[in-house]
């Protein structure tokens, strides 16, 4: 068994990164991204990969589109307002099918924002990948070790489908440190066939990545269309925590399941039949698990969200169709709830159904 | 019997640029250098967003579709993964000096070895004619107002080849001209001398051409030349900026 190391969720996304095969990382520093950026500005080189501090974010999503392009396994992480500047970009992404990964980690609110740990991106980053309509791959980590096998995992998704990975996390699981277990490095990757690297003259392998005319129809579109029905079927990844025989159900991901979990030990240990269903995949959401709900004997189901307003309550809410009684749970800025405030909730919600 | 001159096979059969339009001209001296020093197989051009659009079912070789402005970057991103490929922009002026002004400056800045070429035409050409930041003081643009630009309302000319050539670790920096046979001929050269610094010495070159457009000139293309000689040339003077020790 590998060995285990104390590190936090931004190093081991980075290091996870670089095991995974990723040789080209570009990025720009925003708090709290910065630390994941400085592993990286030592650790690129020292396995001979290459590493860039872009000019600006969009800068650095432009760098990784042409890493990609190229054939590389280009990776870039950011936080808040800077996605913002990356957004035509990985729409480009999107569009032309270049595999790439990127990660997110949330900070709070609109504009210059704030700093805390937060979960305000989750519209931004599930309902379309800037303008046009296409989507990333979109994953939410719940601890450290998950946030590294799920970097880890994402270079082979993005290959596997052509497509962009988003990595949605925030500044809880970004900073915590926690004892890890590293996935091995792997080496002498093949470069992918159908990149830019010099075409041979006789135009046979010319690439041109605006020129797919079979992306740029309705054709092409449907075929968007087709690979999220695939994600929605075969992709989709969740955690049931306790669930087995669950009337009262929590729905939360990242730092606010973190933060739940607790609580649905101690309404356990009350005699509360509740559970925690945490969405891995934002996007595919696990829709379909959800609307089962109902017919699994579950009685009510707590949205738990560092967002106001609530925003992931809107694809619960999708999923359940109306079948069982939602109810919410939220803050923001610097108010974030407490274990406690989660199981005062929660049995309220036991107390109505 | 010897052929004299055969059309250059890296061009792929007609274009959609308008009658005397610089693009495909300047596409042509660019396939003509990559021929003659076998180096079409290693090419792979960031294409900016622009009328340079119409190179894509055009030229034959490797191109790679970037946002509006940001080739610059692209190409960095391209050249860390290629290393040893010829790696270069295909810009217009608005994409390199105008939106894109800070990714050529800092991939400059770095010394990244690539080329970057930017079309001059001193208009937003695709997007119907309105001004760039390099239009003319006094040409009349489709958002300049009836009496043309006027500096005391958006300045003077962007002339980014000077700019480039202060930048410490820029290895080569040239403007050109393609509106005369001898011009096109030192052209070739300029670009031929950008990509060999950047293939043999890993330089960051730099190539501005200033090239026709009759449609936003408002002139016929067979006076476009002339426009160019008695209008442009004054404002943007041609030559090589900055050369590595002087070569
Ligand atoms: C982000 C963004 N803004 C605006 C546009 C619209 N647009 C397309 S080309 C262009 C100007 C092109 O001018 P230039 O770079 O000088 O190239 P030319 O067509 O003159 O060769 C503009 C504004 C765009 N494609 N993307
Ligand atoms: S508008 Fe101008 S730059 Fe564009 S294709 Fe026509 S002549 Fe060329
Ligand atoms: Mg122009």
């Amino acid at each position: 068994m590998a060995k285990r190391e104390l590190m936090s969720g931004n190093v081991a996304m980075a290091e996870s990164a670089i095991r995974a095969g990723c040789n080209f990382f570009a990025s720009y520093p925003i708090t709290p991204q910065t630390t994941l950026l400085e592993y990286m500005s030592t650790r690129m080189f020292e396995v001979g990969r290459e590493f860039i501090q872009a000019e600006s974010e969009i800068g650095a999503i432009n760098m990784v589109m042409g890493a990609a392009a190229a054939g590389g396994r280009a990776f870039t992480a950011t936080a808040g307002m800077a996605v913002s500047l990356m957004m035509e970009t990985l729409s480009y992404l999107c569009a032309a099918k270049l595999p790439s990964v990127v990660v997110n980690i949330q900070r709070t609110g609109a504009g210059a924002g704030g700093i805390t740990s937060s979960q305000t991106d989750f519209h931004y980053a599930t309902k379309s990948m800037g303008h046009g309509g296409l989507h990333a791959y979109v994953l939410s980590p719940g601890d450290v070790q998950e946030a590294a096998d799920l970097v880890y995992d994402a270079f082979a998704f993005a290959e596997k489908y052509q497509c962009l990975v988003y990595i949605l996390t925030d500044a809880m699981v970004a900073q915590v440190m926690e004892p890890v277990e590293l996935k091995p490095m792997l080496e002498n990757l093949p470069v992918r066939e159908g990149s830019a690297q010099g075409s041979a003259l006789g135009g046979t392998k010319r690439i041109n990545t605006i020129n797919r005319t079979d992306l740029r129809s309705l054709e092409g579109y449907r075929s968007f269309e087709a690979m999220y029905d695939t994600w929605q079927r075969e992709e989709v990844r969740y955690e049931e925590y306790r669930m087995e025989d669950a009337e009262i159900v929590l729905v939360a991901t990242g730092m606010s399941a973190r933060i739940a979990r607790g609580a649905i030990d101690t309404l356990r240990a009350e005699g509360v039949k509740a559970g925690m269903f945490r969405p891995i995949t934002l996007y595919p959401f696990p829709t379909q698990q959800i609307r089962g709900f109902a017919q699994r004997g579950i009685k009510a189901v707590l949205d738990a969200e560092v967002a106001v307003p609530a925003q992931m309550i809107d694809d619960v809410d999708h999923a359940l169709q109306g079948s069982l009684p939602l109810y919410k749970i939220d803050c923001t800025w610097n108010t974030v709830f407490t274990t406690e405030d989660i199981e005062k909730k929660l049995r309220e919600v036991a107390q109505e159904v | 019997m010897k052929a004299v001159y055969e059309r250059n096979p890296l061009l792929m059969g007609s274009n959609k640029f308008c009658p005397g339009c610089g693009h495909p001209l300047l596409n042509k001296i660019i396939a003509d250098v990559l021929a003659e020093n076998n180096w079409a197989g290693d090419a792979i051009t960031a294409l900016c967003i622009g009328c340079a659009l119409n190179m894509t079912p055009y030229v034959d070789w490797d191109l790679v579709q970037c946002p509006h402005g940001r080739a610059a970057a692209v190409a960095t991103g391209i050249k860390h993964v290629q290393k040893s490929k010829l790696v270069f922009t295909y810009q217009g002026d608005g994409d390199a000096a105008g939106i894109g002004l800070t990714e050529t400056f800092h991939a400059a800045s770095r010394g990244e070895p690539f080329t970057q070429i930017m079309v001059n035409n001193q208009i937003y050409g695709m997007t119907g004619g309105q001004s760039s930041c390099t239009t003319l003081i006094g040409q009349k643009t489709t958002t300049s107002g009836p009496s043309g630009r006027d500096p005391a309302h958006t300045g003077y000319p962007t002339k980014l080849a000077e700019v480039i050539a202060m930048v410490d670790a820029a290895g080569y920096v040239a403007r050109v001209s393609i509106h005369t046979p001898k011009h096109i001929r030192q052209a070739k050269k300029a670009i031929e001398k950008a990509f060999r610094l950047q293939m043999e010495e890993n330089k960051y070159t730099f190539v501005e051409v200033l090239a026709m457009c009759p449609t936003n000139f408002h002139v016929e293309p067979w006076d476009a030349p002339a426009y160019t000689e008695e209008k442009v040339l004054p404002v943007f003077p041609l030559g090589e900026f900055k050369t590595p020790e002087g070569r």
